[in-house]
């Protein structure tokens, strides 16, 4: 695949940078850990615990807990974990255990023929009460462990230690989803939590088809990222160029979905995203159904889709709960699309250069409102369009208190005032309000970011040849649309190239009996979602029986 | 997956079918009446007529020669010299045609839309998406005349049914009042647009099934026909003859005539919005035509270094060719169609007679 090969460039040319970066510092992780603590442990156990302790720099919240365990209390052993990644309910209990029959551990077992590790396999086999207890003997996967909030039980004169599965944190529990809300439908959203996500999704799909596979990305922050498709729908080139740039990443820190985004999108200077990012689980089981592979990244409720099309940044997931209007709302939302692109640069090149497209008495009216203002009309709505993408941003940022102030400041200050000190015609206010409102319809927030940058392009051509650099920007726009894709697929389709097949979801949604296939540019081998016996008994016999009755 | 380069048979005859409208739509109206008065859309259906004729000969040649570009074709046929010799007038065809549509634009939104507006920025601003269209390569440029067909489509829709409120039978009366040869007289002067599509040839590789594209080139041919000659129609059944004859952009003038209710009027430059789509798909098909024949003839590994440059020597050339509106009235009416006859019937024809005479010639291109 060619635009692979072009993410596989790009990532090489970065990974020379990142090395020189860190080369440069001479803060290298693998330096930071001397060349011995990749092998095993050793058999004293305080120089094991010396060793971890100085691998950490002595960090407060490594809890150490030294025991004497046998029958003559002379088997020392220790429990190791990170304060406030475990869940201490779990460790007291087995250190409860650990307390009242620490008597029956020997040091040897019958036979003597292993020696000391008779000891861990005894503490796992009789002591533990814990569901998941692994032996491991590599110091980093056991310093790995510990981090990621296991528990580790080390014995003297032991090279290898238990781990003990004791995850447990704070965190925040399955909430509604803030951003992409709906009225009809599921109100979970997904939460930080890696582990919690996938079960979500789960809940949605149980078949065994549904696969997920899980890498660590990011060489300090060791980041589980997971993919997820399902084995019948997905096209395996997708999910194996998935795995491949996933593999390609190298980077110190994976912290958010975004990370991932900027690694292994097709194409990095376009405005437009080429991935779909959801907290909700049902969109993501919706798009795992059609073919398409979820990444999941521990640590963000934010996830992943790919690969996607211009056009499903404008459905909403209701599209589909609601009965089916046959497109009304998704026309409104193309509506919007144009109004909130076009509406201040058609406003600027009408007023400016064609004003002859305006029947004479409304153009009266503008022009009376007009007469007191300053600036020319591209000023105008440049100076307004400012300052609303200001108090936007604004909202956002500011703290939850001050929010009426903001407020106050915008619709009174700005508003009102901006039109009586004669600073900005209140046709100018109307042209910025419908902006800003078609600007929140859509339902994906990523879209509305390019959308807002395209908006300032087309004002200042508009304001520098009139309609016709309004075509000139928005032809511009369609030629690198049609020029993007997303791992492999037209940006545009089903339009351009257009599949009539799949146009069936696509300005209007038609009956979900219907749609029989699955869109066919994601490439799914198995192309049909209802089998035809069920379509065909679609209309039930009692139909219109009403003469029997 | 979708990325290797070839295009469908519906792409190739969406582009087909807005070559054929390109810039005809603005102007052919007002050359069919000036010869065929009221049957000037006689003319335009006679029009559609030849066009389907020529399609056929080129879809002989292109089918003949698949996958060879008509440069490469000229070398199979006319062997290294000529070939080359024919190939290298046939790619000035195709310069001086890129720079006849630049101008005609320029002119266009300088004498009505925009009349401030210096003509080199109306130029610059259009052959550069032009440019940048041809060097994203066939598939895009396919993919965005796929895009903006239904848009095209729509204005053309909306503005036929606005405009029909005021048509009047009796403006296409007496039909025939001439006899046949003022139409004949018509149709030879818009064959000179039909000859073009002979630049279309340069595309037709990168149809993926050759048997549907040449079916793909004769329904484009027709269906862009067909819209002109409805166009024609239309302007000649509200305008009447005389008026039109006397615009040189008949049909901008039609959509000023476009009053719904007295408030929905004067959309006219939204209209133009559909004429600048097709000559814009025009412009970067010639485009790609062009650098690809001139990649091709001096074996260059990539087309996409020559796009810039000749999309600056056509603005300049375009400046050179045009001095003024009149200048190229009488250009256009008197030359162009003896011109364009050379490489959209002749060649062809030469091509096929070649291929057809040495049995040989061309059969072990197919594929």
């Amino acid at each position: 695949m060619k635009c692979g090969d072009k993410v596989n460039l790009k990532n090489r040319i970065r990974k020379r940078s990142v090395n020189t970066r860190t080369n440069g510092n001479g803060r290298d992780e693998a330096e930071l850990l001397p060349e011995k603590d990749h092998e095993s442990l050793s058999d004293s156990l305080e120089e094991n615990l010396d060793r971890i302790r100085a691998s950490l720099g002595n960090s407060w919240d490594l809890a150490i807990r030294s025991i004497f365990l046998g029958s003559s209390g002379d088997i020392r052993v220790a429990v190791l974990h990170m304060n406030g990644l475990s869940d201490n309910k779990l460790i007291s209990r087995f250190m409860e255990s650990f307390m009242l029959n620490g008597k029956e551990v020997s040091l040897a077992g019958p036979g003597n023929e292993d020696g000391p590790a008779h000891t861990l396999r005894s503490l796992k086999d009789h002591l533990i009460t814990l569901g998941t207890v692994e032996e491991k003997h590599d110091y980093k996967a056991i310093l790995n462990c510990l981090l990621s909030g296991d528990s580790i039980i080390l014995a003297d004169r032991c090279d290898s230690v238990l781990v003990a599965a004791t995850k447990g944190w704070d965190e925040r529990g399955v909430q509604e989803a803030s951003v992409q809300t709906v009225v009809r439908g599921p109100r979970e959203s997904f939460s930080e939590n890696l582990g919690t996500n996938i079960a979500l999704l789960r809940r949605k799909i149980k078949s065994p088809s549904l696969w997920v596979e899980t890498t660590t990305i990011g060489r300090i922050t060791e980041t589980n990222v997971s993919i997820a498709y399902v084995k019948w729908t997905v096209n395996e080139e997708v999910v194996d160029e998935v795995r491949r740039r996933l593999a390609d990443i190298d980077i110190d820190g994976i912290l958010e979905s975004g990370n991932i985004e900027e690694w292994i999108q097709d194409k990095t200077f376009t405005p437009f995203p080429t991935m779909l990012n959801t907290e909700r689980p049902d969109v993501v089981a919706a798009n795992l159904l059609e073919g398409r592979v979820a990444i999941f990244v521990d640590g963000t409720p934010v996830v992943l889709l790919v690969p996607v099309v211009f056009m499903q940044f404008f459905q909403s997931p209701e599209d589909y709960y609601n009965r089916s209007d046959f497109g009304l709302l998704r026309m409104l939302r193309f509506v919007a699309l144009f109004t909130t692109l076009l509406a201040p640069a058609v406003f600027i090149s009408i007023t400016t250069f064609h004003q002859e497209m305006l029947p004479p008495t409304l153009m009266i009216s503008i022009a009376s409102q007009r007469e007191r203002v300053p600036f020319p009309a591209a000023v105008e709505a440049f100076l307004m369009e400012f300052t609303f993408e200001l108090l936007r941003e604004a909202g956002i940022r500011m703290p939850r208190a001050v929010g009426p102030a903001i407020s106050i400041v915008g619709a009174l200050v700005l508003g009102e005032a901006a039109v009586q000190a004669g600073i900005v015609s209140s046709a100018m206010v109307i042209i910025v309000s419908i902006t800003a409102i078609t600007s929140f319809v859509f339902p994906s927030f990523s879209m509305t970011i390019p959308i807002r940058f395209l908006r300032f392009v087309l004002m200042g051509l508009a304001a520098f040849c009139g309609l016709f650099g309004v075509f000139i920007g928005l032809i511009a726009i369609n030629l690198h649309l049609c020029g993007l894709y997303s791992f492999g697929v037209p940006y545009m389709s089903p339009i351009a190239p257009t599949i009539l097949g799949d146009q069936k979801d696509l300005f209007i949604r038609l009956p979900q009996w219907m749609m029989r296939k699955r869109p066919s540019f994601i490439g799914s081998p198995n192309k049909t979602r209802i089998s035809q016996g069920e379509a065909s008994s679609k209309f039930p016999s009692w139909q219109g029986d009403d003469g029997n009755r | 997956m979708l990325n290797n380069g070839k295009i469908g048979a519906y792409p190739f005859m969406v582009l087909v079918t807005m070559f054929i409208v390109g810039d005809a739509l603005l102007y052919v109206p007002a050359w069919l009446a000036s010869a065929a008065k009221q049957d000037a859309w006689i003319a335009a259906l006679l029009c559609m007529a030849e066009g389907a004729l020529l399609a056929i000969l080129y879809n002989a040649v292109a089918k003949r020669f698949y996958p060879a570009t008509i440069v490469e074709m000229s070398g199979i046929a006319f062997g290294k010299w000529a070939g080359a010799a024919v190939a290298l007038f046939f790619i000035i065809f195709i310069v001086i045609d890129i720079s006849f549509l630049l101008m005609e634009t320029g002119d266009f939104v300088t004498t009505q839309m925009m009349p401030d507006m210096p003509v080199e920025v109306i130029l610059i601003l259009f052959s550069g998406i032009a440019v940048s269209a041809a060097r994203r390569g066939v598939q895009t440029m396919s993919r965005s005349a796929e895009s903006l067909f239904p848009w095209f489509v729509a204005l053309y829709v909306i503005f036929v049914l606005f405009i029909s409120p005021q048509i009047k039978l009796s403006r296409i009366e007496p039909v025939f009042h001439a006899g046949f040869i003022p139409v004949l007289h018509g149709s030879f002067k818009y064959l000179g647009n039909m000859e073009e599509v002979v630049i279309l040839l340069m595309l037709f590789p990168f149809v993926k099934l050759p048997e549907r594209g040449t079916k793909a080139l004769f329904l484009g041919v027709l269906l862009g026909n067909f819209i002109l000659s409805a166009f024609t129609a239309i302007t000649i059944l509200v305008m009447g003859s005389t008026l039109t004859t006397m615009f040189s952009y008949p049909s901008y003038a039609l959509a000023q005539k476009i009053s719904i209710g007295d408030f929905f009027q004067r959309i006219e430059a939204i209209m133009a919005f559909m004429w600048f789509i097709t000559v814009f798909i025009k412009i970067a098909v010639c485009y790609f035509a062009a650098s690809f024949g001139i990649a091709q003839l001096l074996k260059l590994p990539d087309y996409r270094i020559v796009t810039l440059p000749l999309g600056m020597i056509t603005i300049v050339l375009g400046l050179q060719l045009v001095p003024n509106r009149p200048y190229f009235n009488q250009f256009a009416s008197l030359f162009w169609t003896p011109y364009t006859l050379t490489f959209g019937q002749l060649l062809p024809l030469l091509l096929l007679g070649v291929a057809l005479l040495r049995k040989s010639v061309g059969k072990e291109e197919r594929v």
